[in-house]
Parts: C-alpha cells; sequence; structure tokens
C-alpha cells in the first residue's frame, strides 16, 4: 500500500520536477505572455465554470460565483501583471544589493468545495507567474469542475509557451494520496485552503505551506454608522454566494442605544430574528455539538431552505437568519463560524462592552482572519483595530468581498487569506505570486561606517559603556 | 487597591498601572486573608496595564477559590486582550 502510495507521488512529482525545471528557463516578458492567456481563457469560461460549480456542489449562487471567478482571473492578473518575478527585479546602488527572484518548485494547491473553480484559476495564475508548476487536489465534492477549470488554464498555459505539465490535477484521490504528495522531497510548498484538518495536515508534513485559518467575523456597528447603509452592506456580504466565504460576517455587535434601529432595519431589509426555541433549532440543523463545527448540508444554502429544515416559520421570502445572543462559546452554537446566511445578535451596554464582545468572537475559532466595522469616527475606527487580533479589519465594506481585496478597497485580491501566527499561519498577507518566489540577494560590498571610521579595538575597553563609545563615534575632529 | 469584605466575598478594587509591587501586595493580602471556598471579584475599570505578576496572582486566586467564584468586573478591552492572548480567558468569569 506504501509502496503505491509513494509510486503515484513519485510519478506526479517528476513530471512536475520536470517542469519546474522547464519553466526556470523563461523570462518575465515569456511568463508575462503565459499569465495573460490563462486569465483570459479562465475569465472567458467564467460563467460555465460557475454553473458547473454551483451544480455539482449545490452551494451558493451561480451568479456570485462567477463573479468571484472574475475576481480570480481579471481582478488577480491586474494585480499581478506588473509583478517582476523572474530574474533580477531590483537593484539599488546605494545599498549594493541586487535582488534575484527565482522559482520556489512544484506547488500543491489545495481547493476548498466552497470555492472550487476560482480558486483553481487564482492558484494557478500565482504559480505561474513565479514560473512555479501547480497540482491541483480538488475537494471530492468539487472534482469535476475544479478539474475543468485546471485544464482550461492548462490547454491556454500550453499553447503560450508554458512547459508540459506546469498544471496537473488529480482527478481522484485519496486521503493517503494526499498524504503522499504533501510530504513528497520534490515538492516545494503547499498551498493550503480547506478545512482545518485539511490545513493542519499540510502543516503536519514538513513542506514549507502557505495554509490559512478558520474565520469567524465578528461586525460592530457604531453609533456614528450609517445604519441603512451597514446593514445593506452586510445583507450584500452575507448574501454573496450565501455566505461560503471564509471572510463573510458572522456576528452583529451594537450597543443597546442604537440596537432596535439596527434590528428594525435588519428587519426591513429581509431578516428574521429568531426566539429563543427557534435558535435550538436552527443549533441542530447548522451545527454538530460533537465536532464542534458547522455542518456542511447547510453550507451555502438559502436561509428559507435552512428555516424550513429546521422547523422556522419564518416568511418564505427571508434573506438572513438572526440569532439574539448572550454569549459566545460552547453553550452558544451560534456564535461560531456558519458559512450560510445565518447571524449572531449581541446588543451591548456601551463601546467598551461591544469592544469586549468583539474580541471574544474574534478568539473564538477566528483568531487573525478577518474584522468588520462600521463607522464615521476615525478614532473609534483606530481604536478598534488595535484591539482585534486580524490580517484584515475591513471598515464600511462589505467583508466577504473586501477582505478577499481588490472590489472594495485596495488589498490584493486573493483566495488564500493568512491568519498570522494566531491562525497558525506565517503571514497576515492576502497570499499572492509574490509569496511564491525565492528572492536571492547579491550583496555588494558597502562597508559600514560605523565600523569602518572607528578604532573597533576601543570595543575591547569594559570601561566605555554605549553612551561613552557613541559620543566617541559622533565626535568632531 | 482596595480590598474589601462583605457576605463572604472578597472585592479587590485595582486601578492604573499594575505593576510587580502592587501585584506582589495583592498577592500577599489575599494569600493571609482568602479561604476556599470563596467568591472574588477584581473590580477592573481602572485598570489601564497589567504586568505578568498580576497574571499569576490571578492564576493562583483561580486555583485556591476554584472555577466559577473567581470574576473580574469592568475589564477595559485593551486588558481583556491581555487575557485572551495569554490563553487565560477560561480561568475566570468576566462581566
Amino acid at each position: 500500500m506504501e509502496s503505491k502510495m509513494t509510486e503515484f507521488a513519485d510519478q506526479i512529482l517528476e513530471r512536475a520536477v520536470q517542469a519546474g525545471a522547464v519553466f526556470a528557463q523563461l523570462g518575465q516578458v515569456e511568463t508575462d505572455r503565459i499569465v495573460d492567456a490563462v486569465h483570459k481563457a479562465a475569465f472567458n469560461h467564467r460563467v460555465r465554470l460557475a454553473r458547473m460549480a454551483n451544480e455539482e456542489t449545490g452551494m451558493g449562487r451561480w451568479q456570485d460565483k462567477v463573479l468571484k471567478n472574475v475576481v480570480a482571473s481579471q481582478l488577480v492578473y491586474e494585480d499581478i501583471k506588473d509583478l517582476k518575478t523572474a530574474g533580477v527585479v531590483s537593484e539599488d546602488f546605494a545599498s549594493g544589493i541586487t535582488e534575484i527572484a527565482q522559482p520556489v518548485g512544484p506547488i500543491l494547491a489545495v481547493i476548498p468545495v466552497t470555492n472550487p473553480t476560482s480558486t483553481v484559476i487564482f492558484k494557478v495564475l500565482i504559480s505561474l507567474k513565479a514560473r512555479n508548476p501547480i497540482i491541483i487536489c480538488p475537494s471530492g465534492k468539487a472534482k469535476r469542475c475544479s478539474v475543468e477549470a485546471a485544464r482550461i488554464c492548462y490547454e491556454a498555459a500550453l499553447a503560450a509557451g508554458a512547459p508540459e505539465d506546469c498544471v496537473q490535477w488529480l482527478n481522484d484521490t485519496s486521503r493517503e494520496q494526499t498524504q503522499a504528495l504533501m510530504s513528497h522531497k520534490g515538492l516545494a510548498l503547499i498551498l493550503a485552503t480547506g478545512g482545518a484538518g485539511l490545513v493542519k495536515s499540510a502543516y503536519s508534513s514538513g513542506t514549507p505551506t502557505l495554509g490559512v485559518g478558520a474565520g469567524n467575523v465578528p461586525v460592530f456597528i457604531d453609533a456614528s454608522a450609517d445604519i441603512p447603509f451597514a446593514v445593506s452592506q452586510i445583507f450584500k456580504s452575507k448574501l454573496f454566494d450565501y455566505g461560503t466565504i471564509c471572510s463573510s460576517e458572522q456576528a452583529i455587535v451594537v450597543e443597546t442605544a442604537i440596537a432596535e434601529a439596527v434590528r428594525a432595519e435588519f428587519e426591513r431589509q429581509g431578516a428574521y430574528f429568531l426566539s429563543p426555541d427557534e435558535i435550538v433549532k436552527l443549533e441542530v440543523v447548522a451545527f454538530d455539538a460533537v465536532k464542534c463545527a458547522m455542518k456542511p448540508d447547510i453550507v451555502g444554502q438559502p436561509a428559507a431552505l435552512i428555516a424550513r429544515k429546521a422547523g422556522i416559520a419564518a416568511p418564505a421570502d427571508v434573506q438572513i437568519l438572526m440569532a439574539p445572543l448572550a454569549g459566545v462559546g460552547e453553550k452558544y452554537a451560534l456564535s461560531a463560524e456558519i458559512l450560510a446566511p445565518i447571524l449572531a445578535f449581541y446588543a451591548e451596554h456601551s463601546f467598551t462592552d461591544a469592544v469586549n464582545r468583539c474580541i471574544d468572537l474574534n478568539f473564538y475559532g477566528g483568531i487573525g482572519h478577518s474584522v468588520s466595522l462600521y463607522a464615521n469616527n476615525e478614532a473609534r475606527i483606530k481604536e478598534f483595530a488595535l484591539l482585534m487580533n486580524a490580517g484584515r479589519i475591513v471598515v464600511n465594506t462589505p467583508s466577504s468581498q473586501g477582505a478577499v481585496g481588490g472590489m472594495f478597497n485596495r488589498l490584493r485580491p486573493s483566495f488564500t487569506l493568512g491568519c498570522g501566527t494566531g491562525g497558525k499561519n506565517i503571514t497576515t498577507d492576502n497570499v499572492t505570486a509574490r509569496h511564491l518566489v525565492n528572492i536571492q540577494r547579491v550583496a555588494r560590498r558597502r562597508d559600514n561606517q560605523r565600523l569602518a571610521r572607528f578604532d573597533t579595538a576601543l570595543y575591547l575597553d569594559e570601561s566605555l559603556d554605549a553612551d561613552a563609545i557613541e559620543q566617541i563615534y559622533s565626535r568632531n575632529y | 487597591m482596595k480590598i474589601d469584605e462583605c457576605d463572604g466575598k472578597f472585592v479587590c478594587t485595582l486601578d492604573g498601572h499594575f505593576d510587580t509591587q502592587q501585584s506582589q501586595e495583592l498577592e500577599e493580602a489575599l494569600k493571609t486573608r482568602l479561604k476556599t471556598p470563596q467568591a472574588v471579584v477584581f473590580e477592573m475599570q481602572g485598570v489601564t496595564y497589567v504586568c505578568s505578576a498580576f497574571l499569576r496572582v490571578c492564576v493562583f486566586v483561580a486555583k485556591i477559590v476554584g472555577a466559577g467564584r473567581f470574576t473580574l468586573h469592568g475589564v477595559t478591552p485593551p486588558i481583556k486582550r491581555v487575557f485572551k492572548m495569554a490563553g487565560m480567558s477560561d480561568l475566570f468569569d468576566s462581566e
């Protein structure tokens, strides 16, 4: 069994390593031509791939998946097209440093079921931009559409002069096969986007990994915010692909002084506030208490369907289910991350209490990911931001699209959102092509003037402290 | 720092920059007076900074009085963040 696994991984990595070696010969112009061709091909298939993803997974809305494909192809391309990723990327005479970008090598891209075509397009584009071969490992529930996205990208890349096998994909992969690939010596890097178990196994493989942490995004609506605007933006975000993006809002936190106004606005725009009994019913269908995680079958489903499943008499046109909660943690299942149109709702006595509640939510499964804030008070925005542990603090912006970047702000468009060390990641950045190159530095001689014009024998004199040394160094002769 | 005892409950009102010396004073005061099981409340509204010794005092109190009897009241967000980052927020209730 083990030798079969090794053989399987050997075959794939042998092809990838060879593709990488050939790819490394290409310069920036040839590389950019390939990336341009791939982004156009992916963009031109955006609708078909979105429909396929929606039909195969049964999650989300195909129209929103089209927009995800547009972000992954067009916006990502526009963001990376001028980035230097091949050969000499910078030269500075003053410092004497020349930077040279080299490919990292074969990349294994783990693809989540929630964004199965957009993540393929995104990861292929950023990998090829850095001249790295990529192996696509689709989710078992989204194989057909992910493989089709990979195939489209590969054919376009080949036609534009990319080396054979620069994009490979796995049609049928067992967990053992994925693990054999992850720990293969020929693999350079894993781009792991998926559930916590999968990301952890990528980190445990011994291969460098750019992973993502889980999210649990609190939204604080400050008294200074424009409430109808804030609520409309939250709807735009939470309903986007029915909440499948990990940066989508999970809980609304307000001060009691504006709680009624916020609640009325949510109701006016199509939210339904649950009674305590209905919250219990919803917990049963939405949350697996044993696994301490959302139930997969409600992910990316419309609120009306989830309400029917739970036996909740919400209006037929309900858009979002709102659960007023008194706390955060295991006792309050709906305070955890749920990728569906469900929001927890907290009314707190003061700004301090509201921020404390956001800290609780931020630290309950979402450390390092994203938080959201609606406010027109700069001092409060800064105070709030300093207290959160989040790679992205999006302001007056739908958090799903805001954290992904490119649409409502100038964050780098990305489908791999780093969560920093709090989320067990190496970066809080929106991961992109610049993370997929090794930078070599040619360091020419430039003597450090502190040492060059100083009698270093004085360092041996213990009677001279730091201030005395500094005085000698700065003395005018 | 003020320590009151009423109805078998210790209420310690703390304020300002809570440094090592104050933490030691607090620990000494509680060591001699605290009997298990006894409820303890730290009134934290005026606290702007806590040192590591204070975190150790919290661990000490939580161990002595047991779960559910130690409460931090009026914790401001910056101090709450310290306890979250230190992984200590489960040691006590915060209000």
